[in-house]
């Protein structure tokens, strides 16, 4: 009976140890596999002169930005605003509500940014004023390089 | 005789989930004196079993089609990385090598399993079905080692996918329909890659999983035959299979896995050049267990081609298919069957004997094997007849720069062997200005250029492969921006040197 235990609990230990390895091996790959493979995924891009910016007048632009979608490298557009802070330096707003991900559009008599999915509002700093979103409009990255601005897509 | 639905004492077993475990596992009984060499079947089971799981894992970073094909993979062997333990695991990497070598392990699994049923003349009345599955199971694996083959979709792949089908296209009449079918196609293409990865991980499964599961169903019943018994004799089962020899597959099972394992681990699964058409001289080797078929296609020319194509595997599938009513003799034990035994041995040697003739040759044509196939802009890049440099690293990368006509000559002695090649490449950085991109030791301006620092390089490439890379490394890496050696005016001598040192400063 003893050697009858021993042995089932080998043969238990053992199933254990392979059902788990194999279980620990595809979470890792779950993980692993789960983001997108950091080269080439920051890069700053001219977005617009420096000229271009207005106070209280958030304009809408695009750039296009290289990434790595996993093994795939994928040119992608974004639509932005870019306005400038009450300190002149430029802001680029992302267009992507902060609700659940809508775009939002500015109206120039009410001077706001307005989401048409769930009525969310945010003013021209990108506050919430009223509705659903949970924060202010999102910010990209961006700088002075001369003339330009520059933008990066994080 | 069969206690499958009975319970030891021949009275009713209990029902529903219990009974079935009761029946299956726990009450189960097999003959006396089964040892290791019997759990060989449940061993490749579960070889199969991580086969399948690796695959279906694989298969989520894997796209069958030439212009994403070997990006994929090559994603999965550099990116696909996490934590275990504090240290970084290349989690796709052990995965691709684990079900490259697991393929390796099936097949040896499987042939062992063969000789042990064939030596113990289990395959004799009343489990000749038993066989037949078995041998067509044998069939299905051989089939899932050749569609999986292209799937990386490197020069490897490429050419021994070709030369396997072009043994198909050999059969008489049905052949080159069968081959065009098979390729979806009159060449080898991006039809070629959807069919094989559809064969491979749709079509044959659902050949297997029947066939797996009718071989299983028959063992159960038929239950393990009893050592050195003639078949007029009596079964009789003394020995309870729980957990004796339930612990005993366990084990050959987890031993099997461990080796993968181990391999994977240390090795990942090897990955060529990207299929290229054009390859100057390029020799393709078949994996290990087509190498005896291989080595039997060299020895046959012309008309007798029909014999390695189709005459001797047919031969070999059809004697093995009809073994058991080829043998029909009541002994069991081998040495009471020496007339079975002498063909069986004559039959196992000469595969042994072929595929270690192969693996002999292609190890003899190493050296002279890796010529730059990759074409250079506009074809005027001729490669040089022989190789460009000795393989380094191997003796601590001495004489990486043997040939050519680097300023400065090649490293001497072995001792100082590494560093020459380190001042070497360091020196060959500045002249060609890489760190205008790239990093060295963390210092140069890249600002915008996303190439990596030069030292500490992933991917475990050797000098070969760097040497390759240097050549046209938009060709190796379509994903990347960088000027080839044409472009850079690189002679052979400094792409030499520099691809050892990048092979000696690489992360290990």
């Amino acid at each position: 009976m003893i050697r009858r235990g021993f042995l089932a609990t080998t043969a238990a230990l053992l199933g254990a140890a392979i059902a788990g390895g194999f279980g620990l091996l595809a979470t890792l790959f779950a993980k692993a596999t789960s983001r997108w493979p950091a080269r080439h995924a920051t890069r700053w891009t001219a977005l617009c002169k420096l000229s271009d910016l207005r106070d209280d007048a958030p304009f809408e632009t695009s750039f296009t930005f290289e990434r790595f979608e996993g093994w795939y490298r994928e040119k992608v557009a974004r639509q932005v605003y870019v306005t400038r802070d009450a300190q002149g330096a430029p802001v680029v707003f992302s267009r992507t509500c902060t609700h659940l991900g809508c775009p939002v559009k500015w109206k120039a008599q009410s001077k706001t940014f307005r989401c048409a999915c769930h009525g969310g509002v945010f003013d021209a700093s990108g506050s919430v004023v009223e509705g659903p979103p949970p924060r202010a409009l999102d910010r990209l990255p961006c700088r002075i390089a001369g003339e330009l601005i520059e933008v990066e897509e994080a | 005789m069969s206690a499958s639905s009975t319970a030891p004492g021949g009275a009713p077993g209990p029902g529903g989930l219990r009974g079935l475990l009761s029946a299956w596992v726990f009450d189960k009984q097999v003959p006396a004196g089964v040892g290791f060499l019997r759990a060989l079947g449940t061993a490749l089971g579960v070889v199969l079993v991580a086969q399948a799981l690796t695959g279906m894992l694989l298969a989520l970073c894997y796209v069958p089609s030439p212009d994403h094909a070997y990006d994929s993979i090559r994603y999965l062997d550099e990116e696909v990385r996490t934590t275990l333990l504090g240290r970084e695991f290349a989690v796709g990497r052990f995965l691709r090598g684990f079900h490259h070598w697991g393929a390796s392990a099936v097949i040896v699994l499987a042939g062992l399993h063969l000789l042990r049923v064939f030596a113990t003349g289990a395959y004799k009345r009343p489990r000749a079905l038993l066989w037949v599955v078995g041998v067509a199971i044998l069939g299905v694996l051989l089939g899932f080692g050749f569609t999986g083959y292209l799937l990386p979709w490197d020069m490897k792949a490429f050419f021994a996918t070709d030369v396997g089908v072009n043994i198909v296209a050999q059969v008489p009449r049905v052949g080159p329909a069968l081959a065009d079918l098979l390729r979806g196609g009159p060449e080898l293409g991006a039809p070629t890659l959807t069919r094989m990865f559809a064969l491979h991980v749709l079509f044959l499964p659902a050949l297997l999983l029947p066939l797996a599961g009718l071989h299983l169903l028959l063992v159960h019943q038929l239950g393990i035959t009893p050592p050195g018994a003639r078949v007029d004799e009596p079964e009789v089962k003394g020995a309870p299979f729980f957990p004796d020899h339930v612990v005993r597959e366990l084990l050959v099972a987890t031993l099997a896995l461990a080796a993968i394992a181990l391999v994977a681990w240390r090795l990942g699964a090897p990955l060529e050049a990207p299929a290229n058409r054009d390859a100057h001289g390029y020799e393709p080797r078949p994996e290990w267990y087509f190498l005896g078929l291989f080595q039997l296609l060299k020895l046959f020319e012309g008309q007798s081609i029909v014999i390695p194509t189709v005459i001797v595997p047919g031969g070999v599938a059809t004697l093995l298919l009809l073994l058991p009513w080829l043998d029909r003799g009541k002994e069991r034990s081998p040495a009471k069957r020496p007339f079975a035994m002498t063909i069986g041995m004559a039959l196992l040697a000469a595969v042994v004997g072929l595929t270690a003739w192969g693996w002999r040759e292609s190890q003899v044509e190493e050296p002279s094997k890796p010529p730059p196939y990759v074409r250079v802009g506009d074809l005027s890049y001729v490669p040089p007849s022989s190789p460009p440099f000795a393989p380094p690293r191997a003796e601590g990368a001495a004489g990486a720069t043997s040939g050519g006509d680097a300023a400065g000559g090649g490293a001497e002695g072995s001792a100082d062997g590494a560093a020459a090649v380190v001042a070497k490449g360091e020196a060959l950085v500045a002249s060609y200005e890489c760190t205008a991109c790239h990093l060295l030791h963390g210092a140069g301006d890249t600002s915008g250029a996303g190439a990596p620092e030069l030292t500490g390089m992933k991917g475990g490439h050797d000098a070969a492969w760097f040497a390759l890379f240097l050549l046209d490394p938009v060709k190796v890496r379509p994903d990347i921006e960088m000027p080839s050696a044409a472009d850079l005016e690189m002679n052979d001598g400094d792409r030499a040197a520099l691809a050892a040192w990048l092979a000696q400063v690489s992360a290990r």
